[in-house]
């Protein structure tokens, strides 16, 4: 579905990514752990079109997206949870998940979106005539991913979603992301959670300071001793 | 005579929001202060003075200058404000000073020195109405302004278009990531304030007869404070901070304060009071 080759992303004069290739295929979870400053939500960015100085070439279903604006991205079904999860802060929850279905047309589908994000998170529901920014942390990563569920994707990019939550809340978040992927969407996760990430997508990468170091099934990498000792902390 | 007092004011406080309005949303979404804002007001009169050629009919004529004065709002923010960009927003603010003096000595140049008379007629025969207290023509400005202003807060707060704006102000990357085509929401979020800033031209000019290259310099530099005081691109701290302006200078040029606070100085003696005490403004939150 997704296919990276020779990506090289540079930030002004930094070469932040040194020329990975990835793929990611229909429905599967995968994972890209990495330390802090190893590229990932440049990656992430890159993909997403919200950065446009690289090199290499994005495929989708075979069609390069490498040129295209972020908006039209959106429209081809990639969305995005991003880093700090960047919910709009003074529109209501209601009107936060109406931007994440606003490349889709199908009313009645996105009426039936809505009452599954509000089932998935409840929470959601008893605050949606709320300013988002009235959110407590955990419940703006909720919002943030049922705006990107309300766009209806088929790859989901997500970025971070651990960071600064609780960790009652970690696991809440990652069993909605299990949940998404049980429904079909294709998840490409960046994250420094390994152990979190590694139990829950399939399959993974390491990254480490803009090149892919190793990768393989979640299995693997959760046996491999450099991972244990860099990342899970074995 | 109060009543007569408050008509005049609240008719000017009116015209005012019309104005600012524009500018607060150009600033909600861009981040810069478009002084020549106030051009594209002068450009509205112009366009009316034109139109009042082909028809008496004053909502025609309003829809002319809109229109006229939309679409160059648009070409401003392409060609004037989008390349300047990724500048500081110091630059956009001098290009916005230099293009708005350009317009007052193009509208000079064309037209002439002169203060042109603005021959359009009230609809419904409204301005041969008067009473004691309010004329037709000030029903007229008021009514039309209140509408405008309704039209735009419908379409910013609930249309799918002033969802789009909104988010767009508040990250626009996020909102591209969703499908909102930014260079859209920002020429059309252009268009709107500048037809509106056209409307208030119009009524501007009719409700004085007069249409002259430099009505829009006091405006440029009053709705600007007028939007500090409302709070930068808080639409009801605009249309209150309006009305209050034009009440305290229509009961102020009355009074014997006059002497030493002449009609014009008020907005900006309250600008300086609101930035000291309250620079978010009068309503504006942090």
């Amino acid at each position: 579905m997704l296919v990276v080759k020779d990506l090289e992303v540079r930030y002004g004069d930094i070469n932040v990514i040194h020329g990975i290739s990835f793929d990611i295929d229909e429905g599967e979870s995968v994972a890209i752990i990495g330390a802090n400053g190893a590229g990932k939500t440049t990656l992430l960015r890159t993909l997403m079109g919200l950065h446009l100085e690289f090199q290499g070439t994005i495929l989708l279903d075979g069609e390069d997206i490498g040129r295209l604006p972020a908006w039209e991205r959106s429209g081809r079904g990639l969305a995005m949870v991003p880093e700090g999860r960047r919910v709009f802060p003074d529109l209501t929850v209601e009107e936060n998940l109406a931007i994440g279905a606003y490349s889709r047309t199908d009313r009645q589908e996105i009426e039936k979106s809505m009452k599954e994000v509000y089932t998935l998170f409840p929470i959601l529901d008893q605050r949606k005539r709320q300013v988002s920014k009235t959110l407590s942390g955990g419940e703006q990563q909720m919002l943030a991913i049922g705006r990107a569920f309300m766009a209806n994707p088929r790859l989901l990019l997500v970025d971070e979603v651990s960071t600064g939550l609780m960790p009652i809340f970690v696991d809440k978040v990652f069993d909605a992301l299990s949940e998404l992927n049980r429904r079909g969407v294709s998840i490409l996760l960046v994250e420094q959670n390994a152990r979190k990430s590694l139990s829950t997508m399939s399959r993974g990468y390491v990254l480490e300071t803009g090149r892919i170091s190793l990768e393989g099934s979640s299995e693997e990498l959760r046996s491999n001793p450099e991972v244990q000792r860099a990342y899970l902390g074995i | 005579m109060l009543w007569q007092q408050l008509a005049n004011g609240a008719t000017m406080g009116m015209i005012y929001a019309l104005i600012t309005l524009g500018l607060t949303m150009v600033y909600g979404v861009l981040r810069i202060l478009h002084i020549s804002h106030a051009g594209i007001f002068a450009f509205g009169g112009y366009i009316a003075v034109a139109a009042s050629r082909v028809s008496q009919n004053l909502a025609l004529v309003v829809a002319a200058a809109m229109l006229g004065c939309g679409i160059m709002g648009v070409l401003m923010q392409k060609w004037l404000y989008r390349p300047l960009l990724a500048e500081s927003k110091v630059v956009s603010l001098i290009a916005s000073i230099g293009m708005f003096i350009f317009m007052e000595d193009l509208f000079r140049l064309m037209a002439g020195p002169y203060v042109l008379p603005l021959p359009v007629l009230a609809p419904l025969g409204l301005d041969r109405f008067e009473t004691a207290h309010i004329t037709g023509n000030q029903l007229v400005v008021l009514i039309a302004s209140i509408a405008l202003l309704i039209v735009a807060w419908f379409l910013i707060n609930r249309t799918r278009l002033g969802l789009a704006w909104r988010a767009t102000e508040q990250d626009f990357e996020t909102a591209s990531a969703f499908g909102i085509n930014i260079d859209r929401a920002v020429a059309s979020n252009f268009f709107l304030g500048s037809a509106v800033a056209g409307a208030a031209g119009v009524l501007v000019g009719f409700y004085y007869n007069s249409v002259y290259p430099t009505m829009g310099s006091v405006p440029a530099y009053k709705a600007m404070a007028i939007a500090v005081m409302g709070g930068l691109g808080n639409v009801w701290g605009t249309v209150i901070a309006s009305l209050i302006l034009g009440l305290v200078e229509t009961f102020l040029v009355t009074s014997p304060l006059a002497f030493i606070l002449p009609r014009d100085s008020i907005a900006f003696v309250a600008l300086i009071l609101v930035l000291l005490f309250r620079p978010h403004g009068l309503f504006g939150r942090r």
